[in-house]
């Protein structure tokens, strides 16, 4: 009888939980699944209410659309290349920065580095555009690679400084009493504790480079341009070509997420394997 | 450091010769050639014959920056043709109509654009790009053989002129006029016919609207900025104006009633998001079938009997905008302009585009998309006879023959957005307060003040206003 | 090798953050000096005069009118609105997520979908959404029985509705970076609670948060500040419309600079947003400490 009770109290349980993660996913899946499926509609089948959310004659011309007028290839390239580059530089400069920030508390540099994150973007975009077209530097990667991580590495101290600051210090404590010196301590213990933060700094800057917008928008050119410029490019003040953008959405989210994927992976595995937790 | 700016600054204005044989960064191999020729060109150059431009421009590149939209449609589509005739490249960039003022404005404040020619709403732009010394006078260049200037006769020099010099800046690509859009079908359901004045207007409206099954007679801009223009027609109909004497008449009895007119129209028959409705809004509100009757610019029509759009392609009728007591009176403005950026190396080659955009393949091709070109040969062509329905070519030609006093259908003045706003805010109250607020009057006064303290920070106040009226 | 290593250890301090600072000194020092200068100037492409500097005068037009004072009331609303709710649901959707259960890999990529969007696309799914006549959200309003509502189109409703896309939009961030905290906490104090008999809410309330005070508080003052200086969704949905309902101080500058062509009065209105912005965050970094120490760091 106790066992029974127990074990309808897990099933209801299991049920109710069940219900939560749904009530989380349709919220966010459920528009996802509309512009999915407005994708391959005509305008007049968009407007249509009620939506007919399956079952309805697909039409593939957004898509051949895009891919004819758009250099999709190219275009993601730039952005991985781009989105990849200033990830892993501001991993590099960011991450032991954040590192001495916490164990120093050095909140004046903490402050200092976050500021960037606090200007505005236009402010950021005209002084920039003066400066990198005089050095000829306007439409290259390095241009923007600098200017995203200008907005990534704010991101990656700020957040790494606050996990940093969560370890408890006693751990690196017993290591440098045992004669191992702090770059050591903080790439065999540190790091290999902090890959959970690593994985989400890194995600979170990938990102934020990959639908970056108006720095692209200025500072790239037909060499360098990415993703988010294009998508644009069916956006006028006149009208806006709804089909078109919706697919070309879609066309911009699925790398995103092949891509992320693959960069977390990366990081899990970069990091020493067998680590244990604090 | 503000010196070190200000010579940027000066560097921006005085073109990018200083930049000397920088072939810019887009490091494409046309560059170097074109290098040397631009110091030898002259715009006269330009007029000899035809093959001998033709040789001395192949292998140029130029870069044109355009706005997404049907002419960068009609650009590409006849893009090649243009390559391959003269040996031109074109780097084509299109953006968004914000954007590419971003992008425009910064790559010219910054003076080392490599932009040749470009696209531009004139109204909106033109002062600004030209006051800064950004636009390559047109003069000479008009004068070349190989085009018709002539044929744009009916095209309203003022909205194309450097004000500093009177001479000609940009291309006018086509023109915008107003026409009233409706639903064949709802109307013979109900037994009304097309409105010709503001009386009939009100009456449609009475008997279409059907808010309970959520269908509403007419809509129209109701958004702060966008709406001005659409508002005009009604605002010179009822027999006011943006100005008198080069002051704002914005308050003034006629304007007054008109904006009440306006308010009632929208407030009490137009659905319940017209605050926020502008252009591509009356797309959506037309097309979802919302709507029996819609007043905007002429470009609607396409996406209007795009069987791909709507689901009511086949049932749009066209008419001119009904009458006010002072007469039809749409705008006739220059939408889309093209330009020559001063700064540009390839000058000739970009003139040779300019030709080409302003030229008689596209206006044949934008036409009867809704994009009305001013060359009046192309009126005649049978491309255009034969695609376009007639109560659209009679609607259109009504009322580009209308005499109107509405020439822009905006306020004309260097501040035009910030007049656009005060005057907006004072409809989007009288909307909505269904053209019955109590506040209107004083509402319309505020406004007028602000716009003529716009006109006086500029210098255009009174018997300075610059503007024909 | 040795002796650099040796070096290093002596001064990890420096060596490790002087390149980090460097780089961005350097690359935030140029453009608020420059944003700064052009704000000291008079500054009008529609004049074509240039530059000229006018003493601060652009600062006492922009502060004594209204329209400033009006954009920065709805900054506010708009930040605070959208980063509470933020905030409130990426913690709850982490703690969720924080459980085991099967493919909770595939529904942690699922709720980072919508970060992956450009804000563009999501703000004119949004406005697709949200139109008020055939759009979709009225319609399920109405078959639900909820009257209809103008979202986007009424002064009422347009902020809230734009924070909700935003929060639709960035709570993923929120919870990416809570899950990441939840899973390095210590397990000792929170299996302890447990023993003693605490209720999850009690040992969430008494021992998870506090451990994740440092973890909330990086990612809520994040958000408070890109939210607060948020453009592109604006922009996209309405351009800080109807009737400027929804133009906050970013969207103002933008379009002073971009449809007006004041360059200098833009420059000063995004100088002020800067300086309220650094205000805002030093005085929570302040508190922060504070409750840092408070529970004993």
């Amino acid at each position: 009888m106790a066992v029974n009770q127990y074990k309808i109290r897990k099933l209801l349980k299991q049920v109710l939980f069940a219900g939560l993660v749904l009530i989380i996913v349709i919220p966010v899946l459920f528009p996802l699944y509309f512009v999915l499926i407005s994708s391959f509609k005509n305008m007049a089948q968009v407007y249509l209410m009620p939506p007919k959310l399956i079952r309805f004659q697909p039409i593939l011309d957004n898509y051949i659309y895009i891919f004819k007028t758009q250099h999709y290839g190219t275009y993601i390239t730039n952005s991985a290349i781009v989105a990849v580059a200033s990830t892993a530089l501001s991993l590099l400069l960011g991450v032991p920065a954040a590192y001495v920030i916490a164990r120093y508390k050095m909140g004046k540099a903490n402050t200092a580095i976050l500021t960037a994150r606090l200007l505005p973007n236009i402010s950021i975009l005209l002084p920039y555009y003066f400066i990198f077209s005089k050095l000829r530097m306007i439409d290259t990667f390095a241009v923007l690679i600098i200017s995203h991580m200008v907005l990534s590495m704010p991101l990656i101290v700020w957040i790494m400084t606050g996990f940093f600051q969560d370890i408890p210090i006693e751990l690196e404590e017993a290591a440098i009493v045992d004669g191992c010196s702090r770059q050591r301590c903080f790439k065999d213990i540190i790091l290999p504790i902090s890959t959970p933060g690593l994985v989400t700094c890194s995600t979170l800057s990938f990102l934020g480079s990959w639908n970056n917008f108006q720095f692209a928008l200025i500072l790239s050119g037909e060499k360098t341009r990415t993703l988010p410029v294009s998508l644009q490019y069916f956006v006028s003040g006149a009208d806006i070509r709804w089909g078109r953008m919706l697919a070309a959405t879609i066309v911009v989210i699925v790398p995103t997420i092949v891509l992320t994927m693959i960069l977390q992976k990366y990081i899990v595995q970069g990091m020493t394997v067998g680590a244990v937790k604090g | 450091m503000k010196r070190r700016i200000c010579l940027a600054l000066a560097a921006a204005l005085l073109g990018t010769s200083l930049a000397g044989c920088s072939g810019g960064t887009s490091g494409l191999p046309g560059d170097t050639t074109t290098a040397q020729e631009a110091k030898s060109t002259e715009a006269g150059n330009s007029s000899q014959a035809e093959d001998s431009s033709e040789s001395s421009l192949a292998g140029t590149t130029i870069r044109v920056l355009s706005m997404t939209g049907q002419i960068s449609d009609a650009i590409e589509a006849h893009l090649d043709e243009f390559e391959e005739e003269t040996g031109i490249t074109v780097n084509l960039e299109l953006y968004g109509e914000a954007q590419l003022r971003e992008k425009l404005t910064t790559e010219f404040l910054a003076g080392s654009s490599t932009i040749d020619a470009f696209l531009m709403s004139p109204l909106q732009d033109m002062a600004a790009y030209s006051n800064n010394g950004w636009i390559e006078p047109l003069g000479t260049y008009l004068e070349d053989p190989d085009f018709d200037w002539e044929d744009f006769s009916s095209a309203p020099m003022d909205q194309i002129i450097i004000q500093s010099t009177g001479e000609v800046g940009a291309l006018p690509l086509y023109s915008s006029v107003q026409l009233m859009f409706y639903r064949k079908d709802v109307f013979e359901e109900k037994g009304v016919a097309v409105p010709a004045d503001y009386e009939e207007l009100l009456e449609v409206c009475e008997k279409t609207n059907d808010p309970a099954n959520n269908f509403y007679s007419i809509a129209c801009r109701g958004e702060k900025i966008a709406l001005t223009s659409q508002f005009s027609p009604f605002l010179y109909g009822c027999g006011g104006a943006y100005f008198k004497d080069g002051v704002c008449a914005f308050h003034t009895e006629e304007n007054i009633e008109a904006a009440r007119f306006y308010g009632k129209l929208l407030g009490a028959y137009a659905p319940e998001g017209i605050l926020t409705a502008g252009y591509s809004q009356m797309t959506q509100l037309f097309n979802a079938g919302q709507v029996a009757m819609c007043i905007d610019a002429i470009a609607l029509y396409q996406t209007l009997i795009d069987p791909n759009e709507s689901a009511f392609y086949d049932k749009v009728g066209v008419a001119p905008i009904p009458e006010g007591p002072a007469g039809r009176q749409s705008y006739k403005q220059v939408v889309w302009g093209s330009s020559i950026y001063s700064g540009s190396k390839n000058k000739e080659a970009a003139w040779e585009f300019m030709k080409f955009v302003a030229g008689k393949d596209i206006a044949a091709d934008i036409t009867p998309k809704g994009m009305p070109t001013f060359r009046a040969s192309v009126w005649e062509d049978e491309r255009v006879t034969s695609a376009m329905p007639e109560d659209y070519i009679a609607a259109y030609n009504e009322e580009i023959s209308a005499d109107t006093t509405n020439q822009y259908g905006l306020p004309r003045m260097t501040a035009v957005s910030e007049a656009r706003d005060a005057m907006g805010e004072a409809i989007v109250y009288s909307i909505e307060t269904k053209g019955e607020g109590a506040e209107l009057e004083s509402k319309m006064q505020e406004a007028a003040q602000k716009v003529d303290q716009l006109l006086k920070d500029a210098g255009e106040y009174g018997s300075d206003y610059p503007y024909s009226e | 090798m040795k002796k650099i290593d040796t070096f290093i250890n002596k001064h990890i301090k420096w060596v490790f953050s002087l390149p980090a600072l460097i780089f961005m000194l350097a690359m935030i020092a140029v453009p608020i000096t420059m944003t700064l200068v052009f704000s000291l100037n008079e500054w009008n492409l529609l004049m074509g005069t240039g530059m000229k500097f006018n003493w601060g005068k652009n600062y006492m037009d922009v502060l004594s009118g209204s329209e400033f004072w009006q954009s920065l009331a709805i900054t506010v609303y708009y930040t605070t609105l959208a980063t509470v709710a933020e905030m409130l649901l990426g913690i709850a959707i982490a703690l969720v997520l924080n459980q085991n259960f099967r493919g909770k890999n595939v529904v942690k990529t699922i709720v980072l979908l919508p970060y992956m969007m450009a804000p563009i696309a999501v703000g004119l799914m949004w406005m697709l959404f949200y139109e008020p006549s055939s759009g979709l959200l009225n319609y399920i309003f109405t078959s639900v029985g909820l009257p209809r509502s103008a979202f986007v189109s009424a002064k009422q409703t347009v902020i809230p509705s734009i924070a909700a896309a935003e929060t639709w939009q960035m709570t993923p961030m929120v919870v990416i970076v809570c899950l990441a905290g939840l899973s390095s906490l210590p397990l000792d104090p929170i299996e302890a609670a447990k023993v003693d008999g605490a209720t999850p809410i009690q040992t969430f309330f008494q021992v998870t948060l506090p451990l994740m005070t440092q973890t909330l508080f990086s990612i809520g003052l994040l958000r408070f500040i890109d939210v607060f200086k948020s453009f592109d969704l604006i922009y996209a949905m309405t351009k800080g419309g109807p009737a400027n309902a929804s133009r906050t101080l970013n969207l103002f500058a933008y379009e002073t600079a971009f449809s007006y062509y004041k360059f200098g009065t833009s420059s000063t209105m995004l100088m002020i947003l800067f300086v309220i912005v650094l205000l805002l965050s030093v005085g929570v970094m302040k508190i922060q400490r504070k409750l840092v120490e408070y529970y004993g760091g």
